[in-house]
Order: structure tokens, then C-alpha cells, then sequence
């Protein structure tokens, strides 16, 4: 029993899984302060997902076009800005349902990174 | 206030109409950007979906699924609710319909086990919407997240059956074996050979998807708990004042719901496929919910709307082919577009409309 | 009035202040303008504190402290000096509804408004209450449009009066040269009635019994505390009091909508609860009748067709159709009769119902809920945003359900409603019925049970 706790014990405090951690928690991290700031304009975001899939995708092209990170992050900022945009037009402006605006977005995201990529 | 000022005919024939064009005139530019003419890509599309025989078959294949699908959503919109599990109920109706056949395929005719296949999808895609349904009604726990989270339960838990329980013996495909006879719908090609259908899988289902929009069409506007229904999703204090169970509401209509989304497996598993396998589903659940959108919750305008992404699918696989730069996944940035236009952007253009038409003489105008 | 706030873009016409022409766009040019609106329905945010709620859109920087500490000084001042005293620090979704007005008012003070918009204030406090806070408001030289259905109010406190029918300005007059019957004429366009006459009640057999009723709400809050009374055949018992002390929570409790913790009731001598727990459904069943205090949040469901909410709540009676299908004929035939015996215009059974004006949309639920022939009547607020031509159609139709030997529990903030109609009045505060008199008390005296004066103090 000792023994099981120890290893589980080394597997958690490595340094390796610490650096897992903190990369795979990243991105979680963002989308929750990102839902978080929706969500307390009382904008129920499900369109995070697309959001993110497209930022992602702009941000890989940017970079790997320009060979400059940062032109990517800025990149990938601006294409979920302009998804953002789109579903506060929806939701906001036009009183849409903001669920099903964040639906479509994740969808819109999901098919163009597929069909540009 | 500004729903009703429009005559009928705009608001579910003319406004759906724009709110399309929008959508694929938004579709062209992305055709444009990926450098292809937008125009020959719907010519080909058109006479790849509507052209011969085969591609009308397969469009009417492909419709009979987002009807099943679309009908699930439009019941469950008109209790409230947004139910994006159809994907998860269809796929777990899959296996009720599965189970059905393998039981009794071997023993007895089609049409005998035609009811039983019936049944289990239709129970097991309720049985799937149940926990979200209970969650929703008795927890308040919001039934997009669940139904999201139910559709990657069904998922894994389908993957894990195929692989562990009902695989074929010998094989290293995760899927059951073919049904016999006993446990296949008859093909429309062979019923009508003279429609000159060619290969086109289109089945039995495409009838009983039929009864279903009857079906629909009497419970939600000719029905008792149809106006139940109808009295929850306007106006959820003015059912609790007539009298109207909330609990008991959204329970049942989310199991009609699922019930529906799991018969879509009749005519995938038991019409086309006739053999349970992995992802057969293939994001049709999904499309339910453009469909029900673009339908207006209504069953004549989601078989209009099913039948326009039976098009896009069929056509879709025709463009691939002719265009290799525009892939399948096109269908979807289309579905994206329609759910935005059709559906969060609905309102855009009806006050345009709405002046346009604010000139002609109207009963309502005097009445307020 | 809401173009003159700036929610609603003028079609044509131009606003004038201080002889100058404005344009207002939005509210915060309305407010620049030196206008404040106190609304109906109060704008207020529950979950923030009396501070926050008057700061909004006025923060005053990008960070919030400065600001903070800068309103507090000038809301105390303004507090002392209209004699407003409000807990800066208290949630406002905590706050009596007087109080919240008393907050609203502040709001708009504080943004430097000399021109105060006072859409139908005084639902919400007593007329003593409303009478000094006018009076603080004109004699602190400021301008106030107070928008109202209530004559009395106007002929109290007001200078001049326009009257508004159907959206266009009728007439203006100056109060010293007119009187309320005039004023109800030009409202509605002929002459009426103002008090109706009625015989007096002939009370028979007791039909609604409720002893010792205590009802919480979600929260746990005791909102009725202990209440018994009964109603007998033949007669209306009012139940006054300011809005937001239990009376609705009452209601609902009788019709089934809320739970009880304490208490019985019994409907013609039957315990409501003798077989288990019940809901909307079984007490109406058992002849109880429901007109709800807000027609459109619960008693209408506005995207219906007409017939369809002229059978809300009785949709499973066979009558409309046996088995599980709907009978739409039967229904619309149904609701063709009522629409005929109640004057409801236009008469249209399929017309979506929210095309109908206020006074009608009433009548609508009024059919409803009268023509099934109940043991007794809950009646909310009838005449809440209803034009005075359907008052008195609505007041008359109430006496003769009356004169048929009907029992009916009036519930409504409007004194004079209850005092024309009622034989018996029963007064609400703080959930709890502190009093009962006859309808031709004072109204000095209803007054001071309303705002909390026990009996024993009163008399």
C-alpha cells in the first residue's frame, strides 16, 4: 500500500507531469475565464469550442506563414474577435438564441478548418 | 409584439427563403475563397443530387435521416428545450434497433421484426434523453451541457460494445454481424424496380418517417398534451397556472424527443447498413438541428429542409468528387451558416419585411 | 412617454426643454437633459446594492472606488434633503417595493433630473405615502409628468391634465376647471359610470374556509403568515393592502400554484387536502375559479391563438375533445360564444392573443374562468392596465356573479376598487391580515392598516 502511494507520489511530483499540467491546463484555463466573462453578461457562450478551433487554425497558418509566433497569437486573436463579433450580432443586436449562434459557430469553425486545411 | 404583423405566407414561406439565400450566398464566398466558381459548384450539386434516379434516391436516403432527426428537435423546441443530443439517442437507438435484429433475424420475416426494431430504437432513444430530461426538470441542470455530455457517453459506451460484446467473432472490424433477411427492410428498388433507383439505399424507414410527421404534426397541434407542450415552451408560469405538471412535461416530451432520434437507426442500421457499426450517425443528429431550425418545428417545412440537406449531401459527395478542393466538409460550413441564419439571425430581415408589408392592409393592424 | 426617455426613437415632432428643442436618442441623452423616468415595472438590479443600483451608467472612471465614495456624500445629501431615507449598503432585491420606488426616485435625483417622469407610482405605496412624496418633489421646484389611471390621484395632486386615448393626446385641462367625471369621458370617449350601483350582498353558506395559512417562498421567506378567513356565498371580500405584502402569494396558494406549510383550507366545506397534495388542476376541479393578478406572466399565454387560452387550464375537459386529440371546432366554437356574451374585440378567435388590448385580453381570461361556473372566484388585480370603458364592464360583471350566489376573494391594490365592490375588506401587511372592515370605512383608517398600524393602535 505504502509502496502505491509512493509511486503515485513520484508520477504526480515530476517535473514532467507538472509541465503536462500546466500545458494541458492552459487552454482549459482560457476557455474558462473566456466562458466566465460571457457568462456574467449573461451570454451563455457555447460557441467556445469553434472559437477556439478557429483561432487555432489561424494562428497555425499565420505562424507557419510568417515564422513569427506572435503574428499567429495576434492572428488568432482577431479570427475569434471576428467569431465573437458575429455572435453578440446574433445574440445581442438581433436577440437571437445564443445558443443556437454558438452552435453554428462551432459548426462554421469546425467544417471551413477541415475544408481549408 | 412583432411576430404575426407579416401575412403567413412571408413569414413561413419568404423570410425561411432569405435566411437560406443569406446562408449560401455566405457559402459561395467561402467557394470563391477556396478558388472555385461558386456557380458551376451548384450546377454540379443539383445534377449530382436531383439529376438520375440514383442521386434522387440517395437524397431522399439521407432526408428520411435529418426528418428523424429534425422531428426530434422541433418536438423537443416546443416544450423550451434545445435538445443537441439527437446524435447520442439516434446512436443508442442503434443499438435497440440492433438488438431487435440479431435476435430475431434469423427466426422470423422482416416485417415481423419490422415493429420490434421500431419499438427498440424508439425506447432506447428515449431511455438515452431520460437522464438529461430528469436532470433538467428536477435539477434545472441545463439540457445543452447534458445532452452534449450524453452524446459523448453514448459514444464511448457504443465503442466499448462493439468492440467487447457484440463484435463479429473472428473479426477485427468493431461492428456485429450482417443481418439475414428477417432482419432487413426491403428496399424501395426492389418494391418499385421501375423508378430506375440504381443503387440508392432508400427503404421502408422513408414511410415510416412519414407516419412520424403525421404523427408529430397531431401531437403538437391536435393533442392534448400538444397544447400542454405548446402552453410550457410559450410561457412556463402560465402552464404551472393551468395546471401543467413541469416535471412531468419535460420528461415526456424529451423521451418523445429521443424516441424519434432513435428511430432515425431504423433506416440507417436496419434499411442501408444492416449491421450495427461504429459512428454510423455520422453527424446526421446534428443536422436535426438545422433542419428543425430551417423546418420552423413545423413537419412539412422539416421534410422541405431534410430534403434540401439530403441535396447537400448527396450533392456534396458528387462536388468531392468533380472538385477534390471542396470536400465533404463543406456540408457542414453550409449546416454552420443555415443554423446561424436560419436560426440566431432569424430576425434580421423581418423588419425590413415588415415595412415593406407595414402598407398593406391588415385585420391585426386595427386591433391593437 | 418612453420616446421622451429615449427608448424609442420620434417618428416626427420635436421635443422642447426650457423652450429649447432637444433631440433624445438614448436615455443617457434623456438624463443629460435633466430627465428622469421612475417606470412601472422598476429598472432595477436585484442582486446589487441600493449604491450600485444608482450608480449605474454613471460610475463616473474607469475604476470604481473614487466614484463610490463621491455618490455616497451626494446621496446622503439628497436623502436628507427630500426626505428619502434609503440603507445605501441593503440588496435591492431585499427591499420592500416602497422602498425600491423611494430608490428610483433617488436614482433620478441623482443624475440631476429636474423633469421626473412618474409612470404609475402609485401602485406601490399607500396614498398617504404617494400624496407627501409628490408634494416633496413640487415644492423642491421640480417638474413632475405623472402618468396614471387613477382619477382621484390626479385631481389631488396634479396642475393640469392631458388625457390620452388610444395613443393621441385628447384634451389638456387645468384641474381647477374640470372633474373626474369629465376627465373619464374624454378617457374613453363617451360617458360612464363611474360608481356602480349595486344591491346589497346577501351572504348565504360559507364556501372557502381557510384557517391558519402560512405559506413560504423559494427562499424560505414567510410571505403569508397565519391568515384565516372565509367567504361566504353572495358576497366579495376585498383583501386591500400595498403591493408585495403576501397578497399574490396568497392567491396562489388558494389556487393550488403554491404549497402550504401550515394551515387548511376547505371549498365548500371539503378540505382541499384530504386526499393528498393538489395542484392548479384538482383545485379547480373542485369549483375553485382563478383570475391571476398578471394576465400576461401567468394567465394568458400571449403567442396563443385566442380559443387556445380561452381553454387554458380546462383543455382536459372532454369537452374539448375526448381521448387524448383536441376538439379545435368545439373550442373555437366555445370561444366564439364567450367572445359574443363578453364583448371582446375584435371578435376574433383566432387572432394571436397579444394582438388584443389590455381590457380585453382580461375579458378574454375573465370568460374563461367565470363561464365554468365555479363555487368561488379568485379574483387578482381585474382591472390592472385595463381601460375604464372594460372596468366597468368588469366591476359589473363581477356584482352579478355575486348576485348569483357566487363567493369571490378580491385581491387589489386599488383601494377604491375594492371599496365600490367589496362588503367585507380584509387588509394584508407583511403577510399577515391585520384587520377587517366593512367597505365604508375611511379611507384614513384603511390607510393606516395598510402601512402597518395594528388594529388595536388604529382604533
Amino acid at each position: 500500500m505504502i509502496d502505491f502511494f509512493f509511486a503515485i507520489f513520484a508520477i504526480v511530483f515530476n517535473l514532467s507531469t507538472l509541465d503536462a499540467a500546466v500545458r494541458l491546463s492552459t487552454p482549459l484555463l482560457l476557455a474558462a475565464l473566456a466562458g466566465l466573462f460571457s457568462e456574467r453578461s449573461s451570454v451563455f457562450d457555447t460557441g467556445l469550442e469553434g472559437k477556439m478551433l478557429a483561432a487555432a487554425f489561424a494562428a497555425g497558418v499565420v505562424a507557419g506563414v510568417t515564422g513569427s509566433a506572435w503574428l499567429g497569437l495576434g492572428a488568432g486573436m482577431l479570427v475569434s474577435v471576428a467569431l465573437a463579433l458575429v455572435h453578440g450580432f446574433a445574440s445581442i443586436t438581433h436577440r437571437g438564441n445564443q445558443i443556437v449562434s454558438g452552435v453554428a459557430i462551432n459548426f462554421f469553425a469546425a467544417g471551413l478548418t477541415t475544408l481549408l486545411g | 409584439m412583432s411576430r404575426g404583423k407579416l401575412p403567413k405566407w412571408v413569414d413561413y414561406g419568404l423570410l425561411p427563403v432569405l435566411n437560406l439565400a443569406a446562408a449560401f450566398f455566405v457559402a459561395g464566398l467561402v467557394v470563391l475563397l477556396i478558388g472555385e466558381n461558386p456557380l458551376e459548384a451548384v450546377k454540379i450539386l443539383v445534377w449530382g443530387s436531383l439529376g438520375f434516379g440514383e442521386g434522387v434516391g440517395y437524397t431522399l436516403f439521407y432526408a428520411t435521416n435529418f426528418i428523424f432527426t429534425g422531428l426530434a428537435v422541433a418536438v423537443a423546441f416546443h416544450v423550451g428545450l434545445f435538445n443537441i443530443g439527437g446524435e447520442g439517442q439516434a446512436y443508442i437507438g442503434g443499438l435497440g434497433v440492433g438488438i431487435a435484429c440479431l435476435a430475431l433475424d434469423r427466426i422470423v420475416l422482416w416485417w415481423v421484426t419490422f415493429p420490434v426494431a421500431v419499438a427498440g430504437g424508439a425506447v432506447f432513444g428515449a431511455a438515452w434523453a431520460l437522464v438529461p430530461a430528469y436532470l433538467q426538470a428536477k435539477r434545472g441542470s441545463h439540457i445543452v451541457i447534458t445532452t452534449i455530455m450524453f452524446n459523448f457517453i453514448a459514444s464511448s459506451l457504443m465503442v466499448y460494445l462493439l468492440v467487447n460484446v457484440l463484435q463479429k467473432p473472428g473479426s477485427m472490424q468493431p461492428e456485429t454481424r450482417n443481418f439475414e433477411a428477417g432482419g432487413q427492410l426491403p428496399l424501395i428498388r426492389d418494391i418499385l424496380p421501375g423508378l430506375d433507383l440504381g443503387q440508392a439505399p432508400l427503404n421502408l424507414a422513408f414511410i415510416l418517417v412519414l407516419a412520424a410527421c403525421v404523427f408529430v404534426w397531431v401531437l403538437v397541434w391536435h393533442s392534448k398534451l400538444g397544447f400542454e407542450i405548446r402552453t410550457f415552451g410559450a410561457n412556463q408560469t402560465a402552464a404551472i397556472y393551468a395546471g401543467i405538471s413541469p416535471v412531468r412535461i419535460v420528461i415526456i416530451t424529451m423521451l418523445i424527443s429521443g424516441g424519434l432520434a432513435g428511430l432515425m437507426a431504423i433506416n440507417e442500421v436496419m434499411g442501408s447498413q444492416t449491421r450495427l457499426l461504429l459512428e454510423f450517425t455520422a453527424g446526421y443528429g446534428f443536422v436535426g438541428i438545422a433542419v428543425a431550425l430551417m423546418g420552423r418545428a413545423h413537419p412539412i417545412g422539416i421534410i422541405l429542409a431534410s430534403i434540401l440537406f439530403g441535396m447537400l449531401y448527396q450533392g456534396g459527395a458528387e462536388l468531392a468528387f468533380e472538385k477534390p478542393a471542396i470536400t465533404r466538409d463543406m456540408i457542414v460550413v453550409i449546416q454552420g451558416l443555415v443554423i446561424l441564419f436560419a436560426g440566431a439571425l432569424e430576425h434580421v430581415f423581418r423588419p425590413y419585411l415588415e415595412r415593406l408589408f407595414a402598407s398593406a392592409p391588415h385585420p391585426a393592424a386595427q386591433a391593437t | 412617454m418612453s420616446i421622451i426617455y429615449g427608448f424609442y426613437a420620434t417618428d416626427a415632432g420635436e421635443i422642447r426643454i426650457d423652450g429649447k428643442p432637444v433631440s433624445i436618442t438614448d436615455s443617457k441623452t434623456a438624463i443629460a437633459n435633466g430627465i428622469g423616468m421612475i417606470h412601472q415595472h422598476f429598472m432595477l438590479v436585484d442582486n446589487f446594492t441600493v449604491l450600485e443600483n444608482v450608480m449605474l451608467g454613471v460610475e463616473g472612471g474607469l475604476l470604481l472606488n473614487a466614484g463610490i465614495a463621491k455618490a455616497r456624500a451626494v446621496l446622503k445629501r439628497l436623502a436628507d434633503d427630500y426626505g428619502l431615507a434609503v440603507d445605501l449598503d441593503a440588496e435591492v432585491g431585499e427591499l420592500p417595493v416602497g422602498l425600491q420606488q423611494r430608490m428610483e426616485i433617488l436614482k433620478a435625483l441623482f443624475r440631476g433630473a429636474d423633469i421626473l417622469i412618474l409612470d404609475e407610482p402609485t401602485g406601490v405605496l399607500t396614498s398617504a405615502e404617494a400624496d407627501y412624496l409628490f408634494c416633496i418633489l413640487r415644492d423642491e421646484g421640480k417638474t413632475v409628468l405623472l402618468i396614471t389611471h387613477k382619477l382621484r390621484e390626479i385631481m389631488a395632486v396634479t396642475d393640469h391634465v392631458s388625457v390620452m386615448r388610444r395613443g393621441e393626446l385628447v384634451d389638456t385641462r387645468e384641474i381647477a376647471q374640470t372633474s373626474v367625471e369629465e376627465l373619464a369621458e374624454l378617457m374613453v370617449g363617451r360617458s360612464v359610470l363611474l360608481r356602480v350601483d349595486k344591491k346589497p350582498a346577501e351572504p348565504g353558506r360559507t364556501v372557502l374556509e381557510v384557517e391558519d395559512l402560512t405559506v413560504r417562498d423559494g427562499r424560505g421567506v414567510v410571505r403569508v403568515g397565519h391568515a384565516s378567513l372565509c367567504v361566504r356565498a353572495g358576497e366579495i371580500v376585498g383583501i386591500a393592502g400595498v403591493s408585495g405584502n403576501g397578497q399574490s402569494q396568497l392567491l396562489e396558494a388558494l389556487a393550488g400554484i403554491r404549497t402550504w406549510e401550515t394551515g387548511c383550507v376547505l371549498v365548500d366545506g371539503r378540505d382541499v387536502t384530504a386526499d393528498g397534495a393538489v395542484g392548479p388542476e384538482e383545485i379547480r376541479n373542485m369549483g375553485v375559479a382563478h383570475v391571476p393578478e398578471d394576465r400576461h406572466r401567468m394567465g394568458l399565454v400571449n403567442a396563443f391563438a385566442e380559443y387556445e387560452n380561452s381553454v387554458l387550464g380546462y383543455h382536459g375537459d372532454p369537452q374539448y375533445g375526448s381521448g387524448a386529440l383536441m376538439d379545435i371546432k368545439s373550442m373555437q366554437a366555445d370561444a366564439r360564444d364567450k367572445i359574443e356574451k363578453y364583448d371582446i374585440r375584435p371578435p376574433s378567435c383566432t387572432l394571436k392573443t397579444s394582438m388584443f388590448s389590455g381590457g380585453n385580453q382580461q375579458k378574454i381570461v375573465l370568460a374563461r374562468e367565470i363561464e365554468r361556473d365555479p363555487v368561488v372566484l379568485l379574483v387578482g388585480q381585474p382591472t390592472r392596465g385595463v381601460d375604464i370603458g372594460a372596468i366597468e364592464f368588469i366591476h359589473k360583471r363581477l356584482l352579478e356573479l355575486r348576485d348569483q350566489g357566487k363567493g369571490i376573494l378580491l385581491v387589489s391594490v386599488e383601494l377604491d376598487e375594492i371599496r365600490m365592490l367589496a362588503n367585507r375588506v380584509l387588509v394584508m401587511f407583511d403577510g399577515r391580515l391585520v384587520g377587517e372592515r366593512a367597505a365604508d370605512a375611511s379611507e384614513q383608517e384603511f390607510g393606516l392598516m395598510m402601512s402597518g398600524v395594528t388594529e388595536e393602535a388604529a382604533e
